[in-house]
């Protein structure tokens, strides 16, 4: 993981949300996704490709009491576990030509 | 060849089972756990089947049907093979109406309103069930829960879910808890019905009231959804906690069964009821201790009244 690395959205996934929270449907088996409330505000944001740097910053004016290394800690885990759920595409910096 | 067919409840099209000579076991079995399911007549023969049962050698039945996982399925237990059928039943009901589904619940005849358990398999669902007919509640069902929707806005009166009664007979697993209380275990006793393994049915009468079993195609209004969780050694009284409805909603969907709706179409179901219902957890040790704090929150909606046609964010 970089800086510079670049997180959008999984382009295809319908969404459906439930109060604040998201869920999503990956098309393949269509299988269901939950997106915790954390996770459903790093989605949102997300409709705009965005770095990790960029979306620390965003929740760090939304929640200035919190410190932002616990932000970033929490930020990072929930990319990489939607990273993991394959709902999003990250483009890695420095790689490839 | 013996063809079965049933009425479904609110006049959908009926379903039929098309059943081998030998197949008698399985047929006794089917129609004592869906005992007051109502029969068509001769004259439904135009009802495509939804299964079909024979024998496959002794005390070994086929069923073959498209609903079940593979096309067919070997049983070496008529009681098993009759459970299936059921399965295969429901199944057929939910795809003839959209706006019906299944939860993996028990589910309580509460002062006219349906109390909804939805949980994993030995979540304790039965016991539940069978606790709380001890204890003077209506029983709707114990695992196998039909529900219908309310309609969307636009079509017709706004509603809340509805329960629909299958009356299948509830089936416990043994041996009973030690701890049960002793005019549990009378009752429970007293109501034996047919084992099957490890678990045995309940015989409750039919009826509307106390310990009794709710007939076929009764209604009620969804008046609470809980998820239970019994946890041993829990140390303290039962209590509720409220999740989000997001997550009450994500605990919810893999309860449900809704063959004639896609992915989208759960979730958004499963909101619908968490909306309606509250989608509380309630943590517990003894079931019979927990039934207060049912009751209590039957009097007390937990959640805003449901709006199905919000939050849903196509993008």
């Amino acid at each position: 993981m970089l800086t510079a690395d670049l997180y959008r959205r999984r382009p295809d996934l319908p969404s459906t949300e439930v109060e604040d929270e998201v869920f999503l449907v990956i098309p393949e088996g269509q299988e269901i996704v939950h997106l915790d409330r954390m996770a459903a505000a790093l989605w949102r944001l997300l409709e705009e490709p965005s770095t990790l740097n960029a979306l620390v910053d965003t929740f760090a004016s939304a929640f200035p009491d919190i410190p932002i290394a616990q932000l970033r800690a929490d930020v990072l885990a929930a990319l990489g576990e939607m990273e993991e759920q394959e709902v999003l595409v990250v483009e890695r910096a420095g790689f490839g030509g | 060849m013996i063809r079965l067919s049933f009425v479904a409840p609110d006049d959908g099209p009926p379903v039929a089972l098309l059943a081998s000579t030998g197949c008698g076991p399985v047929i006794d079995h089917l129609l004592a756990a869906a005992g007051d399911w109502p029969r068509c007549g001769r004259d439904t023969v135009s009802v495509a089947p939804l299964a079909e049962i024979e024998p496959a050698g002794p005390g070994r039945w086929q069923v073959r049907s498209t609903l079940l996982e593979g096309g067919a399925a070997l049983f070496e237990n008529p009681l098993a093979a009759a459970n299936a059928l059921v399965g295969v039943l429901i199944s057929g009901l939910l795809l003839t109406r959209p706006d019906w589904l299944c939860l993996h619940a028990a589910a309580l005849d509460l002062d006219g309103a349906a109390l909804v358990l939805p949980g994993d398999h030995q979540a304790g669902k039965s016991l539940f069930a069978g606790v709380a007919a001890a204890l003077g509640l209506g029983i709707i069902a114990d695992d196998r829960v039909l529900l219908r929707l309310p309609a969307p806005r636009g079509e017709g009166p706004r509603q809340r879910p509805e329960v629909i009664a299958l009356g299948i007979q509830p089936k416990l697993r043994l041996p009973l808890p030690a701890a049960l209380p002793d005019r549990i275990r009378v009752f429970l006793d007293s109501h034996a019905g047919a084992p099957e393994g490890e678990m045995r049915f309940l015989d409750l009468p039919r009826g509307i009231g106390a310990g009794r079993l709710l007939p076929f195609g009764t209604r009620r209004n969804l008046g609470l959804l809980g998820f239970p969780e019994r946890q041993a050694a829990l140390g303290h009284a039962p209590r509720w906690r409220t999740p989000t409805a997001g997550a009450a909603t994500a605990r919810l969907i893999p309860q449900l069964f809704a063959p004639a709706q896609d992915a989208r179409g759960r979730i958004q179901a499963a909101g619908l009821l968490v909306a309606a219902g509250g989608g509380n957890v309630l943590s517990y040790e003894n079931c019979w201790e927990a039934l207060p704090l049912l009751r209590t929150a039957m009097a007390a909606p937990s959640r805003p009244p449901p709006d199905p046609d919000t939050g849903d964010a196509d993008r």
